[in-house]
């Protein structure tokens, strides 16, 4: 499904508090680009089902691949769930940060709204080495899983609560 | 140095061709047999061998023609090389397999206006070609080694066919002990499968990281260099690779961190924009070992590749091609 220029969505990363569907049904959304959350698969798996539910469509891509559709112009906003917040920082869900860098640079709002459920900062290492509890991973190596990250509030341009 | 399964992902033993199948590592070492060019363009489009590999298999598709004793004439042998390359040109939309074919096309057509033997002319250019290139690849292992020794942690994306594993080794040996982050690269992991796999057996010490890790691992200076590989490059120094570089090099920019590639330069494309993407079927996306993981009604987009423009890379280490 290639979504043409004119029809540049919505952008989430996370799992939203439920009164964030109130905001997209005032909008008027009907579909959103989701990245699927490693490592947990919330977005694929948690989030997915809420868009659903409230009549969503959900068009799912990996972590990675958000460059891209920067790239293309696709992305009309982007939003993100957040756990904490700071003087300088706002403590999102992994891939944030990244998410952040790349809407300020092509002039992309980014707003963060209360994440669904709280996180610990840091998995244990082997949640990386599978998939939807299936090995993926070389044997006998090392894993870095950070589930949050601060966000720079200049990266920002709106905070709900 | 020990050479990485992936760095020569195939060959041929008794007219057949031998494909790695980089689908089942680290599982498995296992290779699959290819004797005709519709399965030499099946591994390609599956993804049972890719980045080099594919280039490798490209240019054996025409051996295991001129290796087929049925064709007896230079006509249809002609006929059948045609065929190959075009069912080659067109099996992954991003890669310039057409680079590689028209170049044997050309000396196919050497050979005619020279009178010349076309099978004897054919092998010899062909095998001249990958002596060539396999030299020329260990060449830039070296100045890959060269660039990557005064770094402590490196972040890598996707896997760039056993260049990386071998440097580091070569710094290793050199008392420079480097550690490696890599990224997993969904959807089909070729950073948790290939590279944490050969980095590993490598004996080098690797960290693997989720995608959507990355900025802090870059921000955090966690990490004090990049290094991808790259699938096609233009004439301005655009390239693309693995769908997830762009949002890399974008991070490693934003956080002043060098970002080096591995190239081939060619001229063929003038700039990254002119690079067509390939978009996958969806359900790349949303079944893992051919398991749907998200509920009915979700969609999904695969796009299999990023274009990075230029003005990120601190510099290309390039393939010699002269």
């Amino acid at each position: 499904m290639l979504i043409k220029k004119k029809n540049s969505v919505i952008l989430l990363n996370g799992v939203f508090k439920d009164s964030f569907f109130e905001i997209l049904r005032k909008r008027k959304v009907k579909k959103v680009f989701i990245l699927e959350g490693r490592p947990y698969l919330d977005g694929a798996k948690e989030m997915c089902a809420k868009l659903l539910k409230h009549k969503i469509t959900p068009i799912l891509i990996a972590d990675n691949m958000a460059g891209f559709l920067f790239y293309k112009d696709l992305v009309k906003e982007v939003w993100v769930s957040y756990q904490e917040t700071s003087k300088k920082n706002v403590l999102c869900k992994i891939g944030s940060l990244i998410l952040g860098v790349m809407a300020k640079r092509h002039k992309v709002s980014l707003r963060v709204f209360p994440s669904g459920k709280r996180k610990k900062y840091i998995a244990n290492p082997k949640e990386i080495f599978s998939f939807d509890g299936k090995r993926i991973a070389a044997k006998g190596i090392d894993g870095f899983v950070p589930l949050l990250e601060d966000v720079p509030r200049k990266y920002i341009k709106e905070i709900y609560s | 140095m020990k050479e990485s399964p992936l760095f020569w992902p195939a060959y041929f033993k008794k007219d057949i061709l031998f494909v790695l199948d980089e689908t089942l590592i680290p599982e498995k070492l296992k290779y699959i047999e290819v004797k005709t060019p519709a399965q030499a363009v099946k591994v390609i489009k599956d993804m049972k061998t890719r980045a080099f590999g594919q280039f490798l298999v490209v240019l054996s598709t025409f051996l295991i023609v001129l290796k087929d004793k049925k064709i007896k004439t230079d006509k249809v042998l002609l006929k059948k090389l045609l065929s190959a390359a075009e069912a080659l040109n067109k099996s992954r939309p991003t890669f310039p397999f057409s680079e590689v074919t028209g170049m044997v096309l050309g000396w196919a057509q050497k050979a005619q206006k020279g009178n010349l033997d076309l099978r004897v002319y054919l092998n010899r250019n062909i095998e001249g070609f990958l002596l060539g290139i396999r030299g020329r690849r260990l060449e830039r292992v070296e100045k890959l080694a060269d660039t990557i020794k005064k770094y402590k942690n490196i972040l890598t994306h996707c896997n760039v066919s056993g260049e990386l594993a071998m440097a580091a080794q070569i710094c290793k040996a050199q008392g420079k002990d480097i550690g490696f982050f890599a990224t997993e690269t969904r959807p089909y992991f070729q950073g948790s499968r290939l590279t944490a796999w050969e980095l590993k057996k490598a004996g080098v010490s690797v960290t693997l990281v989720a995608d959507n890790a990355v900025a802090t691992l870059l921000r955090d200076k966690m990490v004090d260099a990049v290094v991808v590989g790259s699938d096609r490059s233009c004439a301005n120094g655009d390239f693309a690779n693995k769908i997830g570089t762009l949002q890399i090099a974008i991070a490693a920019d934003e956080f002043d961190v060098p970002f080096y590639v591995l190239t081939q330069p060619s001229n063929k494309v003038k700039q990254g924009k002119d690079i067509p993407i390939e978009i996958r079927d969806e359900n790349e996306i949303l079944k893992v070992k051919g398991k749907r993981f998200v509920p009915k009604g979700v969609k999904g987009f695969y796009p299999g590749f990023d274009v990075i423009p230029h003005k990120f890379i601190t510099k290309a280490i390039a393939i010699n091609v002269n």
